[in-house]
């Protein structure tokens, strides 16, 4: 038998597709469904949007905190030299771009326009990570071809963070002093050799770095004592892998190098080295990434509301277009249609218009993704986030998240209407004129 | 051959109104053969539409049964008795209730759509057998469009279509002239009559109008809760 379709009643009447009837009220319940059905469907849309962005200035994140180079931090208080290297030699195998120890302490600097309180950091590479031993870590105190001034000119040669030039009025080879509180007495001379720009805003207004043995020597030379005897400042180790490890698909296989590491520090025979404080970089950064986690999963319930208000306005649509179809419901009732059957065929109608609101949502976000794109407060300020435009990136599972709110929504809306209808008698609607 | 298709024996039904209770069958019986074209009379509010609407199981019972062909149906739960409706039964109603984004032809297809793997399984088709409804009761030229478009009387007989194409053994009315001039009343009388002899369908018609009852082969009362006259005319 050709097959009268139902699908053709449900879309007639639930989106008033065509408008066969001249009755202007129908038409007017008509409309207001479908400006309902757009309203969702607009709701669905910013939150895909939303989502899309919080997800694009993750994704952004993770790729400036993986090109600052992909590492294992191992953290100790040391005062020698020698503490370290210990360390070093049981770190097992892995793809090293470098290995570095450093300290770091806060600092006053003074430069041209201005001084700052700033993070100092002194460091020092491991010359030849391939192999241990402890005679390969860089001795030679020259971590940059600007560091031209030293030790002749006897100023410690430092890089800086881009924005803290800026404040400083600092260039390449600008002279700078700096006071070590608690460490030194005087002031001591340094030369700008490098300005690195390092993408968060933070850390480069605050970033400050030396070589650890020229830093080593100014202070034994000027403050021995207070050198020595310095401590509750951050010292450690810092493992950094080639690209292959840098990236965040790579944190696991990052997490299994400081695992083996940990269990070959546990089991050396030197107790001060058992029970390392020993972070991945992914690690290091969790509370910047769990706090952008927090604000989408915030602003995803904020949003998930409002699409409950618009999906509430759906189904109140639906009330009103079923109590202006009751007499046709009541006949599809009268003539044989199961309570069961009209409930399963308004789920389904609902569920369709749902899962059509949902696809148009979608659509509709990489529409307003690309016209926010041309408008300027696309623009972000450079300085601070290290972009240039909104960073909008379409997660799949994400925007799957939306679209299953949507068509469930809608599906559990389509149910409830449903329900009041199939319970409610019909017999005495047939009996009234129409 | 002469059989009986549906029975009712002893049914009761009361309604709350006001606070008091209306009793509108008190004991009422009756039997339809598959020859049965009987009208139901009675004063208005007697309760001939009750008795439609429950011989029809669209409405409960207080008490009483009815059997189809020898089976008690009047226990069926809500869901059976709609599919049983849908089955074995015609109805039309004073009001035609057509679904007005549907033409002629869609809605007379409705119910059969209904049936859905039933009437697959019957290998009908269900838009030749409307299409042949519609052109059986006059609306050759007429199927494709739409109730708004159509006249009272052709509404009716849309609506005839509809009750029609699931092959009812009895058909139900209720007032269907109630609402038309006397031309057309005619016209729909000798349509249910054509329906009766050429269809092989039992039918009980509600009416008021007494001068179109003498048209049917039978003309029962309802009094007091209660069929009490049938006469059988033909």
């Amino acid at each position: 038998m050709k097959s009268w379709s139902w699908w053709k009643l449900g879309a007639l009447w639930l989106l008033n597709l065509k408008g066969r009837t001249p009755e202007a009220k129908r038409a007017l319940v008509g409309h207001s469904v479908k400006i309902a059905w757009a309203g969702l469907a607009f709701g669905l849309a910013a939150l895909s949007l939303t989502l899309a962005i919080v997800s694009g200035f993750e994704h952004q994140l993770a790729k400036v905190v993986a090109e600052s180079g992909g590492h294992v931090l191992h953290q100790n208080s040391w005062l020698k030299f020698e503490d370290l290297q210990k360390r070093v030699v049981l770190a097992p195998q892995g793809p090293f771009r470098d290995i570095e120890i450093f300290w770091n302490t806060q600092a006053l600097v003074v430069g041209p326009k201005g001084g700052k309180g700033v993070s100092l950091e002194a460091f020092r590479r491991y010359s030849s990570p391939k192999t241990f031993t402890d005679q390969n870590f860089d001795s030679n105190g020259l971590s940059s071809e600007d560091r031209t001034t030293y030790p002749s000119g006897q100023k410690i040669p430092v890089e800086l963070g881009s924005e803290l030039a800026n404040f400083l009025g600092a260039k390449i080879g600008t002279p700078l002093r700096v006071l070590i509180p608690g460490v030194t007495k005087s002031s001591l001379n340094l030369v700008v050799s490098g300005i690195r720009k390092l993408g968060m805003y933070d850390l480069d207004s605050r970033w400050m770095r030396a070589h650890e043995q020229d830093l080593r020597m100014a202070l034994l030379k000027n403050d021995a004592s207070e050198f020595e005897q310095r401590a509750g400042d951050a010292h450690g180790i810092r493992y950094f892998f080639t690209e292959n490890w840098s990236g965040p698909e790579n944190r696991k296989q990052v997490s299994l190098w400081a695992e083996k590491y940990q269990t070959a520090l546990d089991k050396s025979a030197d107790e001060d080295l058992h029970e390392p404080f020993l972070k991945t970089w992914f690690e290091q950064k969790q509370n910047l990434f769990g706090s952008i986690g927090l604000d989408k999963k915030v602003l995803s319930v904020v949003l998930a509301l409002l699409c409950l208000v618009s999906a509430l306005n759906v189904a109140a649509a639906l009330v009103i277009l079923f109590l202006e179809r009751d007499k046709e419901v009541a006949l599809l009732r009268a003539i044989g249609m199961t309570k069961k059957k009209l409930l399963v065929w308004i789920i389904v109608q609902g569920s369709l218009l749902g899962t059509a609101s949902a696809v148009a949502a979608l659509f509709l976000s990489r529409v307003f993704a690309w016209i926010l794109l041309q408008l300027p407060i696309a623009s972000i300020p450079q300085e601070i986030y290290n972009l240039s435009e909104l960073p909008v990136k379409f997660v799949l599972s994400e925007q799957l998240y939306v679209a299953g709110f949507g068509v469930l929504a809608a599906c559990l809306l389509s149910f409830v209407v449903g329900l009041g209808l199939v319970t409610s008698p019909f017999l005495e609607t047939l009996s009234h004129r129409e | 051959m002469r059989s009986e298709v549906l029975k009712a024996d002893n049914l009761y039904k009361s309604y709350f109104q006001g606070g008091e209770r209306l009793e509108i069958l008190k004991g009422a019986s009756l039997s339809l053969h598959t020859d049965s074209f009987v009208a139901l009379l009675g004063a208005s509010g007697s309760g001939k539409s009750t008795l439609l609407h429950v011989l029809g199981l669209l409405d409960s019972l207080d008490q009483g049964e009815i059997s189809f062909e020898g089976k008690n149906v009047s226990n069926f739960s809500e869901d059976k008795k709609a599919k049983f409706r849908l089955q074995h039964l015609g109805f039309v109603f004073q009001f035609h209730h057509l679904i007005p984004e549907l033409s002629a032809l869609e809605n007379v297809t409705l119910p059969a759509s209904m049936l859905g793997r039933d009437a697959k399984a019957l290998g009908r088709d269900a838009k030749a057998e409307a299409e042949e409804l519609l052109h059986w009761v006059g609306l050759k030229d007429r199927m494709n469009s739409f109730p708004w478009q159509l006249s009272g009387g052709e509404q009716q007989r849309v609506a005839l279509g509809r009750a029609l194409i699931n092959r009812p053994k009895i058909l139900l009315t209720d007032e269907v002239t109630g609402n038309l001039d006397r031309p057309r009343s005619l016209e729909i009388l000798d349509l249910l009559a054509r329906i009766h002899a050429e269809r092989k369908t039992a039918i009980l018609s509600v009416t008021h109008d007494e001068r179109l009852a003498q048209s049917y082969k039978s003309q029962w009362r309802l009094e007091s809760g209660l069929i009490v006259e049938q006469n059988q005319t033909i």
